[in-house]
């Protein structure tokens, strides 16, 4: 943008949220107060901004320049002079704690779904894979009625984990294809799953040293085939996850589960919890659905079996 | 079978619309099936797997918004839609609220209603100081509702309101009535001579409320927020608030309310006593209460003895300490011998579940005196807390307006959902007798916080009856005739669903106190 200009439209406007297309590029602008996000700006201000109220409607142009966003249309002026930039990847990867530590912080996170959580999204699937995959050890959770569109999607979604599980490189695009898109809601509730589960596996791949290459390329087989299949915030979405770029709040719950935080169990219980409360928090399953997809990720590459494939070749040899 | 189709292209809700919109319409009588989404590849392929398909469902885009149902009803599709519409309408005016004009700035509103002379803010905290400084620059009192606001900010502000003679009610503070007009939560209680200084919330709403029961009225209510009586800040606001309560010629008696507060702002405080003719009572909920009567003021067994003794003043009546109850010893005697026989062997531990942070403290300290250790998520002693605050240990008692339970949701006075799902866990705890709840009204507070809880009480009875267990459901309204949700509606349902009512938070802790007593021999 260094100098340049560039002309998009709106997309979708949400009181709280206005997505602008720009060709390639997928711009959200955000109130104050929300988490911040991959190609996000949150417009500041001592006033509360509400997208409906300025009465910004779909297909309305705005330009956008280094230093500010504008939409002449509408005469509304973004000041981008103080605005602090933010990186949609961690640099806080940091491991920390030790596995046994990590183990522990797994189950609080299993245990605060399992309180807090919005199970009836992606619920029931996971539900599934702990009848079907009980080596992972995952819990159950509570009210999710097991209805046709899940039976319809079952089977597919087995596939694609066990394809996960395996890492099957050269399949794993068509498996994820046949499942993403699969959900109510904007950013159906899949492929939240699966934004969660690359972010984990990236995550973990750098906390366990494993062969990060690999993960990213793993990751971009994932979408390879299944960005056309879902909504277009949605496949901004798994792209920016597939490189391991996400919002703040998930950013903080994979540091508040990689971490040991504050001086003792409590506070770390603590701060744990509220990490998770600030990802379930998005949308209406979407939060849960998410941390549903890091719970998953987290015990698959947490079981040395499945984790092994993807050690590096050094580290092999042990 | 009619398949109904309705197709809204280039459309987008945000998920808690298309929640709603698929419980609802699920909910519906004639629907047999229904799928609400967006068009994508897997959504049409769903809707074609469940016969719910059509050409153009066939056509649609992931950009394009469906709902496909399969009803019985020939004018189903009418129907639905009617349905839809009316689910979006709705929300959309609930979103807008009002129509009136809302002024979006400090200074429009200033603008707007000139004789304005106090702004309430509820901002997040890094904005709130911002805005309060602009208020008292505008010579208007504050009533700060927000919190995290910090300490040094606190200090200023209050600095400055001492200086210009206006109120600064807070930071986190919940409670205050005005000339009468109960701001943030606090309810609708007769008007009279008693004068209040609180750096309690809901043990000023406590206070206030039983004021208004046995007769007696307030002239103003003063909140402070709760970190006021702090050395740090040093009590500005309660000496400001105590000054304007004895020199308004309508208060007759001041009560002056808070946690034990530091040492030395105790004693600026309690000087204070001595410059005037009014009786003070001074609650300072588990203080020292021959400091206090040293000072001339009176003190008080618990927030009930103070607001009793607040209107015994006032009627120029002699005063005791209350320590009993209201029904007779008979009475009590009956709900204990009556409680006890209902249970089964191993039951024996109580579970406090409260949404006014100084209810729960004040059941702590009673029960503390009657010798049980009660874990907690704001503990009276730090190896108290609980391991985990979501799950109790022993005898608990949460405060689920902490922010254990509040980070980013609504306070479980305005949305007891908190206590809704903690409940049938505690239930299914076979050595659980006893569960003790508050229920606060007035204005602030849910529309209907019995409603909310009953379905929950009456299924962990039943779940406890399963169990050929028996569990006792202690509970305490808060709240007056005159408040919103209607103080005998509230009671009237809940007295149905077997919940035994206290008068007072006090009476509450006290009736359970006696059973749990006999549970655990002590």
């Amino acid at each position: 943008m260094k100098g340049g200009k560039l002309q998009g439209h709106v997309h979708s406007v949400f009181r709280n949220a206005c997505n602008i297309e720009c060709d390639e590029l997928f711009i959200t602008l955000l109130t104050k107060g929300k988490k911040m996000s991959p190609m996000s700006v949150i417009v500041g201000g001592v006033e509360q901004v509400d997208f409906i109220d300025l009465n910004i409607t779909k297909g309305l142009i705005f330009e956008l320049s280094e230093n500010k966003i504008y939409c002449t249309q509408k005469n509304l002026f973004i000041s981008m002079n103080n605005a602090k930039k933010w990186s949609p990847r961690s640099e806080n990867n940091a491991s920390e704690c030790s596995e046994n530590q990590l183990l522990e912080n797994i189950k609080i996170i299993e245990q605060g779904l399992k309180t807090i959580g919005k199970h009836y999204g992606m619920g029931p699937l996971v539900n599934m894979l702990f009848n079907k995959s009980p080596e992972l050890e995952l819990v159950t959770f509570n009210e999710c009625p097991f209805d046709k569109s899940f039976e319809f999607i079952k089977d597919r979604f087995m596939n694609f984990i066990q394809g996960l599980m395996k890492a099957d490189m050269d399949g794993i695009g068509g498996k994820a294809q046949s499942v993403i898109g699969f959900g109510c809601g904007l950013t159906p509730s899949m492929d939240d799953f699966i934004s969660g589960l690359m972010i984990t596996y990236i995550y973990m791949g750098s906390y366990y040293k494993l062969n990060l290459e690999q993960i990213y390329e793993f990751n971009s087989k994932i979408i390879s085939s299944g960005l056309n299949k879902t909504t277009r915030v949605s496949s901004e979405m798994l792209k920016h996850s597939s490189v391991g770029e996400t919002n703040e709040a998930i950013q903080g719950l994979m540091a508040a589960i990689l971490n040991f935080n504050g001086d003792n169990d409590d506070e770390n219980h603590k701060s744990i919890i509220k990490a998770l409360i600030e990802v379930i928090e998005y949308g209406e399953t979407s939060g849960t659905d998410t941390a549903l997809g890091i719970y998953v990720g987290l015990k698959i590459l947490t079981n040395l079996r499945y984790r092994r494939v993807w050690l590096n070749e050094s580290m092999c040899r042990y | 079978m009619n398949l109904c189709v309705d197709i809204r292209k280039n459309t987008y809700y945000d998920s808690v619309a298309l929640m709603l919109i698929t419980k609802e319409i699920k909910k519906m009588t004639n629907v047999k099936q229904v799928i609400v989404g967006m068009g994508t590849d897997l959504n049409k392929e769903l809707t074609e797997n469940l016969s719910l398909s059509n050409n153009e469902i066939k056509e649609l885009t992931p950009n394009d918004f469906f709902i496909a149902a399969a009803s019985d009803d020939k004018n189903g599709l009418e129907i639905i839609i009617k349905k839809v519409d009316e689910l979006l309408n709705a929300k959309a005016n609930y979103d807008d609220s009002a129509l009136e004009y809302k002024p979006t700035t400090l200074s429009a509103a200033v603008m707007h209603l000139e004789e304005a002379n106090m702004v309430i803010i509820s901002l997040p905290g890094k904005y709130a100081a911002y805005e309060a400084k602009k208020a008292l620059n505008n010579n208007l009192h504050v009533m700060l509702f927000s919190d995290n606001v910090t300490v040094e900010e606190e200090i200023e502000l209050k600095k400055i309101g001492r200086d210009k003679g206006l109120l600064v009610m807070g930071p986190d503070c919940g409670t205050a009535i005005i000339n009468g007009v109960p701001l943030c939560f606090a309810n609708v209680v007769r008007r009279g001579d008693i004068g209040v200084v609180g750096a309690s919330g809901t043990g000023t709403q406590e206070i206030t409320v039983i004021i208004d029961k046995m007769g007696g009225g307030v002239s103003q209510v003063i909140g402070t927020g709760g970190r006021d009586l702090k050395s740090a800040v040093g009590g500005i606001m309660m000496i400001e608030g105590f000054k304007a309560l004895i020199d308004d010629e309508e208060t007759k008696v001041i009560v002056l309310i808070s946690k034990p507060p530091a040492p030395e702002v105790a004693e600026k405080i309690l000087n204070m006593v001595k410059s005037t003719d009014k009786p003070v009572v001074a609650s300072f909920i588990g203080g020292d209460r021959i400091e206090i009567e040293k000072h001339g003021a009176y003190s008080s067994v618990d927030l009930e003895d103070a607001a009793r003794k607040a209107v015994l003043l006032s009627e120029g009546k002699k005063i005791e300490d209350f320590t009993g109850f209201t029904l007779t010893d008979v009475e009590i005697d009956s709900i204990v011998q009556g409680e006890c026989k209902k249970f089964s062997k191993g039951q024996k531990y109580l579970r406090a579940l409260y949404t006014g942070g100084t209810l729960a403290d004040e059941a702590m300290k009673m029960l503390r005196t009657q010798g049980y250790r009660i874990y907690s998520n704001i503990p009276l002693s730090p190896e108290l807390r609980l391991a985990n605050v979501h799950k109790s240990f022993e005898h608990t008692c949460v405060d689920l307006g902490d922010d254990d339970f509040t980070v980013g949701k609504p306070h479980p006075m305005i949305d007891p959902v908190a206590r809704v799902e903690r409940l049938p866990k505690e239930a299914m705890d076979d050595e659980v007798a006893i569960v003790l709840m508050d229920f606060v009204l007035g204005y602030g507070s849910n529309v209907d916080p019995a409603g909310e809880m009953l379905e929950t009480i009456i299924n962990a009875k039943r779940a406890m009856k399963d169990k050929n267990k028996y569990l006792c459901v202690i509970g305490y309204i808060c709240g007056t005739e005159g408040d919103p949700q209607g103080y005998k509606f509230q009671r009237e349902k809940l007295e149905k669903a077997g919940v035994i009512l206290m008068p007072s938070n006090a009476q509450a802790v006290k009736l359970t106190s006696l059973i749990l007593g006999k549970l655990n021999k002590i």
